[in-house]
């Protein structure tokens, strides 16, 4: 029988994996057990459309590709009948007269690797698209890790597996027929995304799709964002026009509400910036002593050029420039981490949030994560909530302080966040003395070094952190007139770091732990503490805000005294 | 240098407590003068954006329509470049004060 030619190619292409991938395996079996059991053999007729084969009371379609194959049975899918018309017109192409498949396990000719073109002429711009944002972050993540799909290519067959998504796609040629585990018989996100990876891993997809965009989220328009940006300027300007002397105190009410404005309009950058200016104003209002001019006109010049910006943005950086509200946390594998220290925060140190920031130590990294437990205070005060448990641990967080914990499946963002997420668990280690985590090149004990690497105003806190050993610690008078609590420290070279704590309400616990630590020093001024705490440049001075110290019996296990002979 | 700048940073805060609407010409004064400073010690954008900023106030006194916008850019973009100048001069001043020349 003649076969038209793209039907005959398409037969001779189609392997056995092939036609499973078409269907399944049972349903594959079960049609060669069908074919073989038929009490006449088929008879077939070539029309226009394809091979009509009549298999007893069944009639199939047998068309180039196989997949658009027709059956006379209530199955939309591929069903065995197809399978066996299918097997049949192969054995035709083959040779055997009697109508039974041939013996598939006799190995087939040589073929060429199939190329599979219409995966290879798929847009990944379209894919990126359907994939979506944050699905495509995750995928790069996972990609550049190692921990991407698991690609099998077998024949005309190329098999992906999706751990994370617990599906298995297989991709055929043409794309269309490809099927997913998921049963969707549309081009599902699972089919998305294991083409995506067999893209990447045949260098398909472009060096700018390689990268993951900022995420805008549905309804994101940015004609409303630089409206927004407009009224937020105007406002500024009239308050620049008026005069800090002459406003009503109501401007804190206008600039919270400029605030809201930009969180409805999805500016969490400029929102925040607002909020921090908000607070600059209500410092002025309740006079309070440690409200400062120029800090005023830092935070109204931050917002006034974020806002410009955002406004003369071009539509691909605009985005960037309106931030985040929570950063993408992306899988980071196991972690093993150290408690170090924790810090307690208010909404005027953190633009109207309030909490306490955890900070740790990565042993294996060898660099610092915080965990954030914050709330917002704009409107009323935070409600007391119980001591925060996380990950599973069998304690509070801060009873797991100075202990090594072992995550599994743990999530960090871009600057070293480490979320809550309840997919990751922790083994709580024992409590160990920070001496003996942390490496000695993680004690700076040269402050040249602290003022290169750690202290430029940019920089954000995670790079600020440091750890500190001095060779001096000298107790400073408490200065009335800026209220300020100091204490300097000197390196080997005699640089000096001043401990530095602005007098807060809430920071009275931290000024009492000092001041205990300087009675300390005076009756024995050989045992230097350790600190920990984030570095910044005052004027001609580099200051420490002191997060957390430790005497030496807390840093370290002395050495065993050495015995007499 | 250090004083230069904080005198910069009050004088534009000082505009920010007035106002524009209330500087007066004394700020402009005050403004040129730092500039011609600000010149003589180098800072050369400095002296130029305060230079606009004492232009644009002067002028704003004169005219119907106040255009305080351009002139609040001007005045915030002069605030980011003292941040920064402070930025640099900090690193070599707590140099310079380890080194005790300060």
């Amino acid at each position: 029988m003649k076969l038209p030619e793209s039907l005959a190619a398409a037969l001779t292409a189609a392997d056995e994996a092939y036609l499973i991938a078409l269907c399944n395996k049972g349903t594959y079996n079960r049609a060669k057990k069908d074919l073989a059991a038929l009490a006449s053999p088929p008879q077939a007729e070539c029309t226009p459309d394809g091979v009509q084969v009549q298999l007893g009371q069944v009639t199939c379609l047998i068309r180039a590709p196989l997949g658009d194959s027709r059956c006379s049975c209530p199955s939309s899918a591929v069903c065995r009948h197809r399978i066996s018309a299918i097997l049949w017109l192969q054995s035709q192409l083959e040779g055997p007269a009697d109508g039974q498949a041939p013996d598939r396990e006799a190995p087939p000719p040589q073929e060429a690797e199939p190329d599979f073109p219409s995966l290879r002429a798929y847009p990944p711009e379209k894919l990126v698209r359907q994939l979506g944002a944050r699905r495509h972050a995750a995928d790069l993540v996972r990609w550049q890790s190692g921990q991407g799909a698991k690609i099998t290519a077998g024949g005309s067959v190329v098999t992906v597996e999706l751990p994370w998504a617990a599906a298995s796609v297989r991709l055929l040629e043409p794309l269309e027929h490809s099927t997913c585990s998921c049963h969707s018989k549309s081009f599902c996100v699972h089919k998305a995304e294991a083409l995506f990876f067999w893209q990447l891993e045949q260098g398909l997809v472009p060096a700018a799709l390689q990268e993951a965009a900022p995420a805008a989220g549905s309804g994101w328009d940015p004609e409303q964002a630089r409206g927004v940006c407009q009224g937020v300027r105007q406002a500024l300007a009239a308050q620049m026009a008026t005069g800090l002397s002459r406003l009503p105190p109501s401007v804190c009410d206008t600039t919270e509400r400029l605030a809201a404005l930009c969180h409805t309009g999805r500016l969490p950058r400029l929102e925040r910036a607002l909020r921090r200016l908000q607070e600059e104003y209500a410092a002025y209002f309740r006079r309070s002593a440690t409200y400062r001019d120029t800090s005023l006109l830092a935070r109204f010049g931050q917002a006034w050029r974020l806002a410009q910006a955002i406004e003369a943005a071009p539509e691909d950086r605009i985005l960037q420039l309106a931030g985040t509200f929570r950063d993408e946390y992306r899988p980071a594998g196991p972690m093993q981490l150290y408690l170090l220290g924790l810090r307690q925060v208010t909404g005027r140190n953190n633009s109207g949030y309030e909490g306490a920031v955890y900070y740790f130590w990565d042993t294996e990294g060898r660099c610092f994560y915080t965990y954030s437990d914050l709330r917002p205070a704009f409107y009323e005060k935070p409600r007391r909530r119980s001591p925060l448990q996380l990950w599973g641990m069998p304690c509070t967080l801060d009873q797991a302080w100075n202990c090594v914990l072992r995550l599994h499946g743990a999530r960090v963002n871009g600057e070293g966040g480490l979320s809550g997420t309840s997919s990751c668990h922790a083994d709580l280690g024992q409590r160990v003395l920070p001496g003996e985590i942390l490496p000695p090149e993680a004690l700076c004990t040269d402050f040249e070094q602290l003022l290169q690497k750690h202290s430029a105003a940019g920089l954000p806190e995670r790079e600020r952190l440091a750890v500190v050993r001095p060779a001096q610690c000298i107790p400073q008078p408490y200065d009335r007139v800026q209220q300020l609590f100091q204490m300097r420290l000197l390196d080997d070279a005699g640089r000096d770091l001043w401990v530095t704590v602005r007098y807060d309400q809430t920071e009275q616990p931290v000024i009492d732990a000092l001041e205990r630590l300087e009675a300390g020093l005076r009756k024995d001024t050989a045992r230097m503490p350790v600190f920990f705490g984030t570095v910044y440049r005052d004027k001609d001075l580099l200051r420490l805000y002191p997060i957390e110290y430790f005497g030496p019996d807390s840093w370290q296990a002395a050495p065993p005294e050495e015995e007499c002979p | 240098m250090n004083e230069l700048l904080d005198e910069m940073e009050q004088a534009l805060s000082d505009l920010l407590q007035a106002g524009l609407a209330s500087a007066g010409p004394e700020a402009a004064g005050r403004l040129r003068t730092l500039a011609r400073q600000g010149e003589q010690a180098g800072l050369h954008t400095g002296a130029q954006l305060l230079e606009e900023v004492a232009a644009d106030l002067e002028a704003r006194a004169h005219r119907m329509q106040k255009d305080d916008q351009a002139l609040t850019d001007r005045i915030c973009r002069a605030g980011r470049y003292l941040a920064l100048c402070r930025q640099r001069w900090q690193e070599e001043a707590i140099r310079l004060r380890w080194q005790g020349r300060s």
